[in-house]
């Protein structure tokens, strides 16, 4: 199946939560933040303007005035002041479409930078309703969206307009009639042009179908590479492969159509426009109204409004596409984190651990209670095992104490400080975090295991590891320690990252530590490793373990059962199996079946 | 050089396979070249020929001509166009079809060699790449060449002297072509490199958002963000800034040859050597020589890009796979089972060792728990049944820590020194190191290199933890191997592996519903046992399980436990499982670190042995007994009362 693939959002689809002007201005206030710049670009595009409208005019004036009079030292004048244009052109050219660089990229840059501190400070809430995909799209190839329009595309459309304002007025002091010819085709050539782009948009979206199935195809066929080859049944599937790829081909030739004609008939106006100046110029000249050096000049201006119309065109669709890409980049940086310290908020000193819930109540959603009026108290260095059904509130609580949300009544203390009193990031630098997918970065083993104290020794690194008893199975690896990990830890095993992850938090050293284990079983080489890895980084510290194995389950100082957001009942797993209440249900029916697959001999 | 020049001329071989299109094509476009050189000349008749004789229709017709050559350009450079469109497309289309041949003829190695992503991408984004060559390419370099050619013939018709001194532009074409080559595009590339680092280091930051934040690091991950983005705008604005630099320039150096012109053409005028009408089509041609430069600047780019690309995607095609079938094949219908591993070395491209002397053998109907972690060699050992891989073809030595291959030529080098073989061993320092002459792997005692490869794998068959199914219907999923087999048979395999009940009641179309994007969605377990069912209709004799992960909640384990104790009977059985129970049950059990055996024997045998597996069954025993301690407890209490 070809996952991984129609992950982007279509990059045309807006939800029009913000008006197009507000986007613009919105996007046009990142350039004014460089107002110096932004003044010299003013400055040049004018100038070039000025330059591209003068300069056929001192040709004119070369043909009519200086060939006729035989002045050499005014033919000197004149062919040297157009070369002077000419350089003068290149050098405004490069100061402004540099400085439009500059300024785009540098808002390009200011806006990602923004972008990226506000992810940090969003809580919690904000990361379970986006997919991490849709969140990194916004960071990447939203902004890459607008980048095009900062980055020179808004201005120079713009300096396009004054363009073909600019010649359209000039010319009409020359002579009304090649006026205009010249003008008439304007409107031809950007109707021309709309109707092709117009085209060649629907052609690309129905390539753009069939290169997808080609890809999906593909994809599918080189992951399933081992499959097919295991049973043998490579000819399907080439016969299949056959029929996409050619209505791949197909769709493409239709497209090509459309894509062939556009610019050899725009040209060919172009040429339609010269046809005018000759004939309609050609009699003037025969009358004696007009000149050489006019029509020559003529034909140069006909010729300058490609460009414009083209990119005037081409401003349409980079407009949709960057208002599309601004809108949801403005979308989360408007979002307001739900949780914010206080202002008096004070940095979390070090603590025993004595965590208290205190009648706590909490619901995601008004109206859907989760936890009501909760209440536990977790001695320094007890390890309490929270077990229950799957929406019990397991995570929830432990989520709590992490303050990834806010609690509507009750309190949460640590050591008697209510966790709201302090900063976040004081909190969360106290309370290490074990998660049950273990997130490793890129880098090397040891890299990972550093990774919250970086400046902990290679020795440190090997006692942490070895304390765990993962000491083996990780020197075992390929290039041992220095093994690159890969992508989130993809070259490893899910067992061999929870050690890794174990190792880190060991490192750590946190007080508190929350520990969200694993559901899945890992092959029993592992699975010794961390069992016993668990116990050691349970020890002499106060933790909060959402436990799936047996054997956390027993060793847990105190059993917390949870069902609907309720403590149902708590105790040793002996007492608790005395009791034949809810938890010895759950061990009948969940925990013993589970751990008896990998245990007991049937 | 020589061989890079490969790739392009490979790709127009296959353009050549449409010659009459390919030909039309590029001749189209010189024609279309052509009328559009024609044009200057007409516009200087006008000034110099027409406008003189006063007569209004003489004007229009040559005005007209000027048209007409304007629409045969635009006719003939669209033929142009569309020929190469088309010529592209095919092109594309038989080199997508050739390169999946030649996908589904590789043998594993290759897809384990190259990730799945890289292969992705060098026959889409590649293919992509080549096609904007087949389309752009080969007429942007023809009619460049072309039209700078033409332009200097049609001038120097015109004046030959001023035309010498325009000859001095070709230079500076060539310097912007090669600016560009050189000094331009290799930062945009940098810059490119750098948005993929800086894109990675943000997707990571967010997927880990948690951690980052658990472990105070914001403020070192804010920084590296910084630095990575910061580098980004350095690179990118540094590109911008010599594309701007150098783009205006082009059209600057050819401003400055008007601006001689004007010169130049005003002396002569003032001296009657020339007159208005060539003065005026020099203007426009001086014009059409800006073009040649940008294609063939493009062109280069273009050239560049495909060769990389085809070198990238021609790979594919060139890559020889290294196991093939037997000459005089052992024929074999079913196999009893019995597989052998015999003193087997296997590496990558000789010189890391994945597996060292693995040795052991198993009967007929045996299982077989494999232990191990990543990199201990277990995955790719099962791999060598099916032959997705071959063992070591060459004799080893193993000496200290190291392991050798020996060469052709009866030597191996150790340490920059080469040794000899002498009587099956090397010597060295007086000590003798015995020569591991080549391994080999056996079903049914024959060397499985013998069999033919479809009737070896015929009769192995594999499921994972995590298997793969493809976008097709249930039914085809489970019939995979036999797609003519009956109904009834894919039905009964079915509920064999306790998945036919599921189908049949949570499925809306039962056996006919689509697995994938645009079908069902299944879940870890429900997939695990439709892959069994489709072990069971292949019906090997020799199974390959790898059950070692699988989050699924404690009934459907049981059910998938059920499925894979059913499939299991009757057969040689290689497992990797997190099951205790599977594993104390197996015939043999062997536990493999960085490629070699280190303990190996019955669960009873190796628990004698007290090594490290029976570390780890005392580890996994000790739970089990506090956890059942309270049991016994609870019970007796209810039996003194």
């Amino acid at each position: 199946m070809s996952r991984g693939i129609n992950l982007q959002d279509n990059p045309e689809e807006r939800s029009y939560v913000y008006s197009d002007s507000t986007l613009l201005n919105r996007m046009v206030s990142y350039l004014f933040a460089y107002k110096g710049l932004f003044a010299v670009v003013c400055i040049l595009v004018a100038l070039g303007i000025g330059i591209t409208v003068y300069s056929p005019i001192v040709l004119k004036s070369a043909i009519d005035d200086e060939f006729l009079s035989g002045n050499i030292d005014g033919l000197i004048f004149t062919a040297g002041l157009y070369v002077v244009l000419q350089i003068a052109s290149w050098l405004t050219s490069y100061g402004n479409e540099y400085s439009m660089a500059l300024m785009g990229q540098k808002a390009v840059y200011q806006i990602r930078q923004e972008l990226y501190e506000q992810l940090q400070d969003l809580s919690q809430d904000f990361y379970d309703k986006s997919s991490s995909g849709r969140v990194i799209s916004r960071i990447t190839n939203d902004i890459d969206r607008m980048s095009e329009l900062l980055s020179g595309g808004l201005i120079s459309s713009f300096a396009q307009i004054f363009v073909v304002f600019a010649i359209g007025v000039a010319i009409f002091f020359f002579d009304f009639y090649m006026a205009i010819a010249t003008i008439a085709i304007v409107p031809v050539l950007l109707l021309t042009t709309i109707y092709f782009r117009k085209k060649m948009r629907e052609a690309y979206r129905s390539t753009r179908k069939t290169i997808s199935s080609v890809t999906a195809n593909l994809a599918e066929s080189i992951s399933g590479a081992k499959v097919t080859k295991s049973f043998a049944r490579e000819q399907i599937n080439i016969e299949r492969f056959d029929e996409v790829n050619r209505a791949d081909y197909e769709s493409n030739i239709d497209a090509g159509k459309a894509q062939s004609a556009f610019f050899p008939t725009v040209r060919f106006i172009g040429g339609l426009g010269i046809f005018f100046i000759l004939w309609i110029g050609g009699f003037l000249l025969i009358q004696g109204l007009t000149t050489i050096g006019t029509i020559v000049m003529f034909m140069q201006y006909s010729s300058s409004f490609f460009r414009p119309i083209l990119i005037i065109t081409n401003f349409y669709t980079s407009v949709q596409s960057a208002f599309a890409g601004a809108e949801r980049v403005f979308l989360v940086l408007d979002e307001e984190p739900s949780i914010e310290d206080k202002e008096d908020a004070f940095e979390m000193p070090e603590v025993e651990g004595h965590i208290i819930f205190n009648h706590v109540t909490f619901s995601y959603v008004e109206g859907k209670v989760i936890l009501e009026d909760f209440n536990l108290d977790i001695q320094p260095g007890e390890t309490i095992a929270l077990v229950g059904d799957t929406g019990a509130g397991k995570t929830t609580v432990v989520s709590l104490l992490n303050r990834f949300y806010d609690i509507q009544e009750g309190a949460i203390r640590i050591d008697g400080i209510d966790i709201r009193d302090v900063t976040q990031k004081s909190l969360h630098s106290r309370i290490g975090l074990v998660l049950q997918d273990a997130f490793l970065f890129m880098g090397t083993v040891k890299d990972n295991i550093r990774y919250g104290r970086p400046e902990a020794s290679d020795e440190e690194i090997y006692e942490a590891t070895e304390l765990i008893g993962a000491r083996r199975i990780l020197e075992g690896l390929d290039e041992g320690f220095e093994t690159e990990v890969g992508e989130r830890g993809g070259r490893l095993s899910e067992g061999e990252r929870q050690l890794v992850s174990f190792a880190r938090a060991l490192l750590a050293d946190p007080s508190v530590l929350v520990l969200d284990e694993a559901t899945s079983s890992i092959d029993i080489y592992t699975e010794h490793a961390i069992q016993k890895g668990m116990k050691t980084l349970l020890k002499g510290r106060t933790s909060i373990v959402i436990a799936h194995r047996l054997s956390t389950i027993v060793n847990a100082d105190r059993i917390v059962v949870l069902e609907d957001g309720k403590i149902v009942e708590t105790g040793t797993h002996r007492e608790l199996m005395e009791k034949k209440g809810k938890y010895y249900s759950l061990y009948e029916l969940q925990i013993r079946p589970r751990a008896q697959h990998s245990m007991i001999t049937n | 050089m020589g061989l890079r020049m490969g790739y392009v001329s490979r790709l127009t071989s296959y353009a050549l396979k449409h010659k009459p299109l390919f030909f039309g094509f590029l001749i189209s476009a010189i024609i279309g070249t052509i009328f559009n050189l024609l044009t200057p000349l007409v516009i200087v008749d006008i000034i110099d020929v027409a406008i003189p004789t006063g007569d209004y229709n003489v004007v229009i017709q040559f005005a007209l001509t000027y048209l007409a050559l304007t629409l045969l350009y635009a006719l003939f450079d669209i033929g142009g166009r569309y020929g190469a469109a088309i010529t592209a497309q095919k092109v594309i289309y038989d080199l997508r079809g050739e390169i999946y041949d030649s996908l589904m003829e590789k043998d594993l190695s290759f897809y384990d060699q190259n990730e799945t992503g890289q292969l992705l991408a060098r026959v889409t984004t590649d293919v992509t790449t080549m096609r904007e060559f087949l389309f752009w390419g080969y007429r942007v370099i023809l009619i460049g060449l072309a039209q700078l050619i033409g332009t200097y013939v049609v001038m120097w018709w015109l004046s030959p002297p001023l035309t010498m001194y325009l000859l001095a532009l070709i230079p500076f074409a060539i310097a912007f072509i090669y600016v560009f080559a050189k000094k331009v595009r290799p930062v945009f590339y940098s810059a490119r490199e750098q948005y993929g680092t800086l894109s990675s280091v943000l997707a990571e930051n967010i997927v880990g958002m948690k951690v980052v934040k658990s472990y105070a690091a914001s403020e070192r991950e804010f920084e590296r963000v910084e630095k990575e983005n910061r580098r980004f705008l350095e690179e990118r604005t540094e590109a911008l800034r010599l594309l701007s630099f150098y783009r205006p320039l082009l059209p600057t150096v050819f401003g400055i040859a008007t601006g001689f012109i004007i010169y130049y053409g005003g002396l002569q005028f003032i001296m009657g050597g020339m007159s208005y009408g060539v003065f005026t089509g020099y203007i426009t041609l001086v014009g059409m020589l800006i073009l040649p430069a940008r294609f063939l600047s493009w062109g280069v780019g273009m050239y560049q890009r495909a060769d990389a690309a085809g070198e990238r995607t021609f790979y594919i095609l060139d890559h020889r796979d290294e196991l093939l079938n037997p000459e005089n094949p052992v024929e074999v219908d079913k196999f009893d089972g019995e597989v052998e591993f015999e003193h087997v070395y296997f590496s990558y491209r000789g010189d890391k060792f994945i597996l060292k002397d693995v040795h052991f053998t198993v009967q007929p109907g045996q299982i077989v728990a494999l232990l191990g972690g990543t990199g201990s060699g277990k995955t790719t050992l099962m791999n060598l049944i099916p032959r997705f891989y071959d063992v070591d073809t060459r004799p080893t030595v193993e000496i200290e820590d190291g392991i050798y291959h020996i060469q052709e030529d009866n030597t191996v080098e150790i340490d920059g020194e080469i040794h000899k073989v002498q009587h099956g061993a090397i010597v060295i320092e007086g000590k003798a190191y015995e020569v591991q002459p080549p391994g080999h792997v056996r079903v049914d005692g024959e060397d499985v290199r013998n069999y033919l490869l479809e009737d070896l794998r015929r009769n192995i068959g594999m499921v994972h933890q995590d298997p793969f199914l493809f976008s097709a219907t249930i039914r085809d999923n489970i019939a995979f191997a036999k797609p003519q087999c009956s109904f009834e048979e894919v039905e009964s395999a079915a509920k064999a592996a306790n998945i036919h009940e599921f189908i049949v009641e949570h499925l809306d179309e039962g056996y006919n519903s689509t697995i994938g994007e645009r079908g069902v969605t299944l879940s870890g377990g429900q997939k695990q046992r439709i892959a069994i069912a489709r072990a069971l209709v292949a019906d090997p004799k020799i199974l390959i399980l790898d059950d070692s992960t699988s989050s699924v909640d404690a009934k459907t384990e049981m059910l998938i436990q059920q499925a894979l104790e059913r499939l299991m009977v009757g057969r040689t059985t290689f497992i990797i499982t997190h099951r205790l129970s599977t594993i104390r049950n197996a015939d043999l059990i062997v536990m493999l670190e960085k490629g070699r055996i280190v303990e190996m024997g019955s669960h009873e045998e190796l628990i004698a042995q007290g090594g490290y597996y029976a570390g780890i069954a005392k580890t996994l025993k000790e739970m089990e007994l506090a956890a059942d301690t309270p049991l016994i407890t609870s019970e007796g209490g209810a039996t003194s009362e």
